[in-house]
């Protein structure tokens, strides 16, 4: 003991020496302040050292004053109970009032579940109760409650049904759902398959498609499920799916608050909670912002696949980090491969590419909803094109030809000019060197071009001798066979065109179909080795074919192995042919990006654009599309957001150029170009993203008027001929349904133009989608009347008054074309009083004195037949029709209507402040005109102060401020001619003019805003040009004052 | 990542006043739901009974927001929600009761209707729980701290393991746990403060 604590001395005192002569770090004080280290040693120091002394006075400060609200954040953060589920033995005496449990029929991690009878239906169900003890964390219970919240709020017959929710004294949770009676849909595949193999590829489809649909009906409800799997989904006996455990579900949209995130599958690094073989990698990179309803689809995806080839697409085998790694990086076996190991027939082309397009590792490239993949599925099994080719001109080309073989002969031709802008002849050849090099040059592109014209004629010939009929039980790959013929049959002995096609083949795969980026690489390879053969290593050619053999590689992702073949080739071509050496250079810029050597990247991407750049305006190989987006990410990364999104228009552009339509790598370019755009621009690039994504094969040349490195300013969508275009092909796309998808359009544009603060523009963009709306059939009423009703509010806003009450009219003309509720489809009559009560005051202001008043008699009358004369909602509409009246000059009608609104409106406590002040200033006016100064002069001053209430600093947000402040100007003047006493008649002459200056002034501010959203002057808005004109009590501004008012506002 | 700030009371009325702009009801309701969820939970209902309380009082504060009835200067969101959620819990709660002879709850006839005192209380420490929560997530996706110290703050201040057990765990030193303990502990009251400056915000 005595030893013990010697020692423990000594050593205090050793370290005391050491521990005195340098000041104490960071962790140690607070070791310190926490009591968990000896002081004494330390004491020496303290004494001496006043900073240490006083951190650690602050430390122990800190450890007090944290120690309360870490009591209080443990008791919270608990987990609210812990209870234990029963054993199978308890399952007997598990006593739920109104069931009897029958067995037990699942145990997992989260809980067990007991098949049982409802007592008074005799209805089968299955029971499910938390699991608890020391397993269940906070996690596992929200999840349970989770699954209750959702799953009760989804029907759908291909989604497991919840009766009810349970409740034990314990306040541990159970549920009561439908009882399916099915195995789980891999098993159920695989048995088709054994008793019926004919059946199978169609049930399978018919099965993903329902599955499809169901997750859709989920996501539309906000639901997603995250945890897909077979083991969720139950096939019964009459071969209806099932889809169960909504325990990972989550509902999207509202995770952004952190609120929801804290049931994110994967919330600690290494802990996963989900399946891993059937999560997208998404959810196991941990980005937590990208878990959408696409990491459903991947699920879908791979059951799809999974059911028809017998195994999972990636190799799942080893440690469970080993299996996530797969996930994330490695490439699905082809489907044809993998059914033949299972010794199954290869899906066809079609399957194949519905199954790889929805466990497309990047997202982006999947389906972007279920309900697409189950379209596509849909298609696919009543023998139509599908939509995951859409964007493959080949896939397009071969089912159009097929069904034409007459035409062919003209298709090949016209193909032929496509394919030879695509796959691009490479002419640069021609450029280089002197006159005999030139002419040499020249010849063997020539012979190089007659090749490849060849090789492409063999391509499509084989493309078109394959008809949807000869796809359906082919291999995977329509092109498969001419690869085979390539390597053993007559191909293989004319190598100089076996080259070629394989080039083209190459370029083909990489350019359109990167599924197959095995076929891909094997082709470049190929096409790489035969030019070696003929023309030697350091040969143009043969150093062209490594450069698709390269871009081959980085298709695939086989980025480290990519990177010594650049070098290699660049460092070849520059010494034999300098001046092509820039697409490899742009390759080896790529392949630098993806390694992160960002640095090291730049020199390379900004050599081979400086090369391009001189080349042809087009860039039919793609070549620059892709410099100039390997420049854009290099400048993203780097900081530069400018050049950035500079660099993304121009591969655009280049893109737009070359492909005169939408392909898919157009589309690519659009996303990456709206990403780094800023938040007003990105809105029109989404919209046009989104437009045009669904359009891509129609209508060639449809947006070669667009140049985008020109007018980069103004919102696409803005832009009249885009606008134009994109209307002419929903018009062409979809025939007689176009109606809704224009009016949509025009709604997306009006917004836009309003993001833009155009309210003019937008207001004539609602008008046009009203209009639309309305063409379309009567029940779209509702929608027309609100994009009227926008319309007119925008225009009033830009002081377009007469366009205001014609749209106001519009409105109120289209809402009447509609039942009143109650019956059926009918509309509420309050949005029709309403309706009318805005369109009296627009009709005011335009002048149209007889229709407001006919308008604001109307609505008062409706308002006090559904609501009685009570409510802030009728005495507003009082003041209104007040306000109408006196402008027609019914002063004494007016005033009883001000008066009424005034006592109905002000007592209550909810009537919004700005009706309030509108109801005082309007009583205002009256007492006004009825020569009793003073007390108006106190409504319009309250009617201003309410106001300023509301909008703490004195937004003009309308023309009520200048209102106020006008009629109090109004109010002094003349309560300064009634005065009998001299005091008296210059105080109110002093409000007057300050009155006067404050209306002038925000009128001004008014003008500004109104101008700013391409609005006109408002003139007739103006205080002192509204009827009731008078100019008793204030004289209106003169232009001197106005422009020095707008001088002050601008000036600020 | 970065973490959003967090937004202000001034901002979710403002976003929510504009019919145009549906984010605003989804803010408000990422805020309230689960408030209203786990105040309904704590007074006794079930959880889609919970789930219906919570969609109908924020309903019924939408309606009576747009139509002008609640007002700023009269007093906190909060309290003004918690009345109508009170009335809308309550009333299920009965409901819940009178329909139920399945619930398992020998109490059920008993009047057991809390007073408004209590309720505040409960409806209050709601509010703290879900601020918690919230810093927490925060906490979580913060860059500036590490996987270890995180997960074994976890065992300690939020799953009640002793110091000890955690740092065999987590593989840290039990001075680490301490250590993280206290860092994450100081950072998490910090989030917890700031965001719950901008629930109460009363510009």
């Amino acid at each position: 003991m005595d030893a013990t604590s010697h020692s423990g001395e000594e050593n205090a005192a050793a370290a005391g020496i050491s521990a005195a002569s340098r000041c104490v770090d960071e962790d140690e004080v607070l070791l310190l302040a926490m009591n968990l280290r000896d002081i004494r040693p330390f004491n020496a120091h303290f004494s001496s050292c006043d900073r240490c002394a006083a951190r650690l006075e602050s430390a122990r400060r800190e450890v007090a004053e944290q120690r309360a609200f870490a009591d209080d954040a443990q008791r919270l953060l608990l987990p609210r109970s812990r209870v234990v589920a029963p054993s199978p033995a308890e399952a007997a005496a598990l006593d739920i009032p109104g069931y009897r449990i029958e067995r037990e029929t699942h145990r997992g991690g989260q809980g067990v579940v007991y098949a049982a009878v409802q007592d008074q239906t005799n209805r089968p169900v299955a029971i499910k109760v938390l699991l608890a003890g020391t397993l269940a964390s906070l996690r596992e219970q929200h999840r349970f409650e989770r699954e209750i919240e959702i799953a009760s709020s989804l029907r759908h017959p291909n989604i497991v049904t919840l009766y009810e929710g349970l409740t034990f004294p314990d306040g541990r949770g159970a549920f009561a759902m439908e009882l399916i009676d099915g195995v789980p849909v891999d098993r159920w595949a695989d048995e088709i398959f054994r008793k019926n193999p004919a059946e199978h590829r169609r049930e399978v489809v018919r099965v993903a498609e329902k599955l499809a649909r169901a997750v859709q009906y989920a996501h539309s409800r906000a639901v997603i499920h995250r945890d897909l799997k077979p083991g969720n989904v139950l096939v019964d006996r009459q071969g209806e799916p099932h889809i169960l455990d909504f325990g990972l579900a989550r509902r999207s949209g509202s995770d952004d608050s952190g609120v929801m995130r804290r049931d994110l599958t994967l919330t600690r690094s290494g802990e996963f909670a989900g399946t891993p073989e059937y999560a997208a990698p998404e959810q196991i990179e941990l980005h937590h912002d990208e878990v959408d309803a696409r990491v459903d689809v991947y699920a879908l995806g791979l059951m799809l696949y999974r059911m028809l080839c017998g195994r999972h697409p990636l190799d799942l085998h080893g440690s469970l980090k080993e299996i996530l790694d797969n996930v994330c990086q490695a490439t699905p076996v082809d489907p044809s491969i993998a059914a033949r190991q299972q010794n199954r027939p290869a899906p066809d082309t079609d399957l194949s590419t519905i199954m790889l397009k929805a466990i497309a590792r990047d997202r982006e490239r999947r389906y972007s909803t279920a309900g697409m993949l189950a379209d596509d599925l849909r298609r696919y099994a009543a023998g139509e094109a599908i939509d995951a080719r859409r964007d493959s001109i080949w896939y397009v080309l071969n089912r159009h030809l097929a069904r034409h073989r007459r035409e062919a002969a003209l298709a090949v031709t016209v193909t032929l000019l496509v394919l030879t802008l695509l796959v691009g002849i490479v002419v640069s050849a021609v450029r280089a060197g002197e006159a005999g090099r030139r002419a040499e040059l020249a010849q063997t592109a020539r012979v190089e071009q007659a090749q490849r014209a060849q090789a492409v004629s063999l391509v499509i010939a084989e493309l078109l001798a394959r008809g949807p009929e000869a796809a359906a039980s082919g291999p995977a790959d329509p092109l498969a066979s001419l690869r085979t013929s390539l390597e053993t049959g007559w191909l293989s002995e004319r190598p100089a065109l076996a080259a070629q096609v394989h080039g083209v083949l190459a370029e083909i795969y990489a350019l359109q179909r990167r599924e197959f980026g095995w076929a891909g690489e094997s082709s470049a390879r190929h096409f790489q080795m035969l030019n070696e053969r003929m023309f030697g290593e350091a040969d143009p050619r043969t150093l062209r074919a490594q450069n698709a053999l390269i871009a081959a590689m980085l298709a695939r992702g086989r980025i480290a192995d990519a990177e010594p073949l650049a070098r290699g080739t660049l460092a070849t071509f520059i010494s034999v042919a300098p001046r092509e050496s820039a697409d490899t250079r742009a390759l080896l810029a790529r392949t630098l990006l993806l390694l992160g050597r960002t640095e090291e990247a730049e020199p390379h991407a900004a050599l081979a654009l400086s090369d391009l750049e001189h080349a042809d305006r087009l860039d039919p190989s793609g070549m620059r599309t892709h410099a100039h987006r390997t420049m854009s990410l290099i400048c993203e990364r780097t900081d530069r957001p400018d050049l950035a999104s500079l660099h993304a228009r121009l591969a655009l552009g280049d893109r737009w150029r070359v492909a005169r339509d939408t392909d898919g790598e157009a589309l690519e370019c659009l996303r990456e170009l709206a990403r780094l755009s800023p938040e007003d621009e990105r809105t029109g690039l989404m919209a046009l993203h989104s437009a045009l994504s669904g359009v891509s094969v129609v209508a060639p040349g449809a947006l070669d008027a667009l140049d985008l490195t020109r007018r980069a300013d103004e919102p696409l969508l803005l832009r009249e001929d885009i606008s134009r275009r994109l209307l002419d092909l929903k018009r062409e796309l979809f025939g007689d349904d176009a109606g809704i998808e224009i009016v949509e359009s025009l709604s997306l544009m009006a917004q836009t133009a309003l993001a833009q603060n155009l309210a003019a523009q937008s207001a004539r963009l609602f008008e046009r989608a009203g209009d639309e709306a309305l063409s379309i059939s009567g029940r779209n009423a509702m929608q027309a009347y609100s994009a009227y009703a926008r319309a007119a509010d925008l225009f009033g806003r830009a002081s377009f008054v007469d366009d205001a009450a014609r749209l106001g009219g519009r409105a109120v003309e289209t809402l009447r074309l509609m039942p009143i509720a109650p019956a059926p489809g009918g509309v509420d009559a309050h949005y029709l009083a309403a309706a009318e009560r805005l369109h009296a005051l627009w009709l005011c202001f335009s002048g149209q004195l007889e229709a407001a008043e006919a308008s604001a008699r109307s609505s008062v009358e409706r308002f006090e037949s559904l609501l009685g004369r009570s409510g802030h909602v009728v005495a507003f509409a009082h003041a209104q029709l007040a306000e109408v009246l006196l402008a027609a000059g019914k002063l004494a009608e007016a005033n009883s209507h001000a008066h009424l609104a005034c006592e109905l409106g002000l007592s209550i406590s909810s009537t919004p402040l700005d009706q309030r002040s509108t109801m005082l200033r309007v009583r205002g006016l009256c007492r006004l005109a009825l020569g009793q100064a003073e007390i108006a002069a106190i409504d319009a001053e309250t009617a201003f102060s309410v106001l300023s209430d509301l909008y703490k600093t004195a937004t003009p947000l309308d023309g009520s401020f200048a209102d106020a402040a006008w009629t109090a100007a109004r109010a002094h003047g003349m309560a300064a001619e009634q005065a009998t006493d001299e005091d008296a008649r210059a105080r109110h002459l002093r409000e007057r003019d300050r009155w006067r200056r404050t209306s002038i002034e925000i009128a001004a501010r008014y003008d500004l805003v109104t101008r700013r959203l391409g609005g006109e002057y408002p003139s007739r808005l103006m205080p002192w040009n509204r009827p009731p004109i008078a100019g008793a009590g204030a004289e209106p501004p003169s232009q001197t004052e106005l422009a020095q008012a707008s001088t002050l506002f601008s000036s600020r | 990542m970065q973490n959003a700030l967090p937004v202000t009371t001034s901002i979710l009325l403002d976003l929510l006043r504009d019919e145009s702009r549906p984010e605003g009801w989804q803010d408000f309701t990422a805020r309230y739901w689960p408030v209203l969820c786990g105040f309904a939970l704590k007074l006794g209902l079930s959880e889609a009974d919970a789930a219906d309380a919570a969609q109908q009082t924020l309903a019924d504060f939408l309606r009576e927001f747009r139509e002008g009835r609640y007002v700023r200067e009269r007093g906190r969101l909060s309290s003004f929600i918690l009345g109508i959620a009170r009335n809308r819990v309550l009333r299920l709660r009965t409901e819940a009761r009178r329909r139920s002879r399945r619930i398992i709850d020998q109490a059920a006839n008993i009047d057991d209707t809390p007073d408004d005192q209590t309720l505040s209380i409960v409806w209050e420490s709601e509010r703290r729980r879900v601020i918690l929560e919230q810093a927490l997530e925060e906490l979580r996706t913060s860059d500036r701290l590490d996987s270890k110290t995180l997960s074994a703050f976890e065992l300690v201040a939020v799953r009640g393991v002793t110091v000890e057990e955690a740092a065999a765990q987590s593989g840290l030193s039990v001075d680490a746990v301490y250590l993280a303990r206290h860092r994450c502990t100081k950072r998490l009251r910090e989030i917890a403060e700031r965001l719950t400056a901008a629930w109460d915000e009363d510009a």
